[in-house]
């Protein structure tokens, strides 16, 4: 009974901390890094959560391929790299059309599903053509591990994430620190299978 | 709020209801037991989760993404549980 009611105290500790202070932004804006917008050979936007049956993207992937986009606009780089499931591709690239940017400046390859698939699918995408300064667009807490893997790739990573501080009410911060230990464990499990 | 309507609880309780107040330290201990309980039936969701996607991934040889178990109602689900449990424990005494 000690243990669970140790367990419970641990729990709402955590909750409150997670809840109503602003660790989760701060490591948020840790795993973000230092963003280099710089001019690149290609901009890279990696897939998150795919779309839905109808073709709607989620909230993170469609933050994403704005960011992208805006990137694209700011002329950092001549070209758009799309990545993640067939849908979400499509419904990017259609997204990307209907803001202008031209079809021919557009990437996409075929369907990753994991980041490890995505690095591997934009490195046979990008790397015959000699586009290997890339601008990274990934969430903050995504741009560790996303990066490791496109530099283990052989790129060189110019981290582009979408936002850095988080949100500010208790319930977008509590789903912010969910996927913060999501990552972290992500980010674990890399290390112990040895892709990192 | 919370704590408005926590005292407002209190003052329902001890004045409406006639509970004894020295028993709500009690009832403290035994709130910080479910909600362990509810954490233990968590983990265990989520290692099961996480198990039965591994395992579906290596004898289907299909992807599965882990991010299924990522869901806001098996946190809910687990509090029902751990409140089942309790209450059948407490039953038992």
């Amino acid at each position: 009974m000690r243990a669970l009611r140790a367990i419970g105290l641990l729990g709402l500790l955590t909750f409150g901390i997670a809840a109503f202070t602003p660790l989760a932004n701060h490591m948020n804006a840790w795993m973000a890094g230092t963003p280099k917008l710089e001019p690149s050979d290609a901009i890279v936007v990696l897939g998150r959560g795919g779309a839905d049956a109808d073709g709607v993207l989620t909230n993170r992937s469609l933050r994403r391929v704005l960011t992208g986009i805006s990137l694209y606009d700011s002329a950092l780089a001549p070209v758009l790299v799309l990545s993640g499931s067939t849908a979400e591709m499509e419904a990017r690239r259609s997204l990307a059309r209907g803001l202008g940017i031209p079809d021919s400046a557009i990437l996409t390859g075929r369907q990753a599903l994991t980041t490890s698939e995505e690095a591997a699918e934009i490195e046979r995408l990008l790397q015959p053509l000699g586009r290997s300064r890339i601008l990274l667009v990934a969430d903050p807490i995504d741009m560790p591990r996303a990066s490791a893997l496109m530099r283990r790739a052989g790129f060189v990573v110019r981290p582009a994430p979408t936002a850095s501080s988080g949100p500010s009410n208790p319930e977008s911060r509590l789903g912010l620190a969910r996927d913060l230990t999501i990552e972290l464990c992500a980010w674990a499990y890399h290390r112990l299978v040895g892709a990192l | 709020m919370v704590v408005l309507t926590s005292i407002a609880a209190y003052f329902l309780g001890t004045r409406g209801l006639k509970l004894e107040r020295h028993k709500l330290g009690r009832a403290g201990t035994e709130a910080l037991e479910i909600l362990g309980l509810s954490m233990v039936f968590l983990v265990a969701n989520l290692t099961a989760g996480v198990c039965l996607i591994l395992g579906a991934r290596a004898l289907s040889g299909r992807f599965l993404s882990a991010y299924w178990v990522n869901d806001s109602t098996l946190g809910l689900m687990s509090f029902l549980q751990a409140i089942v449990f309790h209450c059948w424990r407490r039953g038992a005494k």
